[in-house]
């Protein structure tokens, strides 16, 4: 079972990896990146490793997700037209989340019988709390580093959305252009 | 049984597609996309050592680390590559 999941994880990851290679639109870019994360993040949590799993889903494939739906709103209101192929290249999610959560029932009715792969996936206390421990005494350097440059990223997306007010990038970017154009046949 | 030398061989197909992208794509989107496959197969490979006994629980902390870098550097940088491709002229 376990490298049931493994292989088509494996195979997602690099069937993605060649729609990246061989994709030239945006929204099949963002899929494909998405599809690729979230894959990486099965294959930690089959690994084992929950915690890594967890961040690596939720930071990652979320926030990139979330992202490129609104990068998404924003290009379909700029009139760029939707083709058929941005669309489909959406359908990469499914056989992706079904097989995740797939995993997760399997894991949750094999945790208690004792099967292979639920007994090295489930979360044990020591190892978390050795985890903290760790990131608090051998890993404090880097981990600080990380909250100051997290601290630099919040500052820098809030003067993105700052910088952004003045013009609203969408309907208005189209009826400026509009307007441009009429000006200068006006002038001509 | 999935052993250590499975995930030694898919990270280093993510590391080539990386670098593959990385080379393909003129864009900076493109780039950053080869980058990110690049972070994560250190990952995998960072975790799949950990696990297997050899490195103990160093490299899971580690690649914690990586995936909260990589997020702000892929978080921080499509917005701004977005901004400068869309914002009209000022």
């Amino acid at each position: 079972m376990t490298e049931m999941i493994f292989y088509s994880l494996a195979g997602l990851t690099i069937l993605s990896g060649l729609a990246i290679l061989a994709g030239r639109s945006l929204v099949g870019l963002g899929c494909s990146l998405i599809v690729m994360l979230t894959a990486v993040s099965g294959l930690i949590f089959i690994k084992g490793d929950w915690t890594a799993a967890a961040a690596q889903f939720i930071l990652l494939a979320v926030g990139v997700g979330c992202f490129f739906l609104r990068a998404m709103r924003r290009l379909a209101k700029s009139g760029v037209k939707k083709t058929a192929s941005n669309w489909v290249s959406l359908l990469w999610a499914v056989p992706l989340f079904t097989l995740l959560t797939w995993g997760m029932i399997y894991n949750g009715i094999f945790a208690k019988t004792g099967g292979d792969w639920a007994v090295r996936a489930l979360p044990r206390a020591e190892a978390l709390i050795d985890a903290g421990v760790s990131l608090l005494s051998f890993f404090i350097g880097p981990f600080l580093l990380l909250g100051i440059l997290l601290m630099i990223v919040l500052l820098g997306a809030a003067h993105l959305i700052d910088y952004l007010k003045p013009t609203d990038i969408g309907a208005n970017h189209v009826e400026k252009k509009a307007e441009c154009e009429i000006g200068k046949g006006a002038e001509k | 049984m999935i052993s250590l030398a499975h995930y030694l061989v898919l990270s280093m197909v993510l590391f080539g597609m990386g670098l593959a992208i990385m080379a393909v794509k003129r864009q900076t989107l493109g780039i950053c996309i080869g980058a990110e496959f690049i972070v994560s197969a250190a990952n995998l490979n960072l975790i799949a050592f950990s696990r297997d006994g050899v490195g103990g629980l160093d490299g899971q902390t580690a690649a914690l680390l990586f995936i909260v870098l990589a997020g702000s550097q892929v978080l921080i940088l499509l917005p701004i590559l977005l901004t400068c491709f869309h914002t009209p002229n000022r």
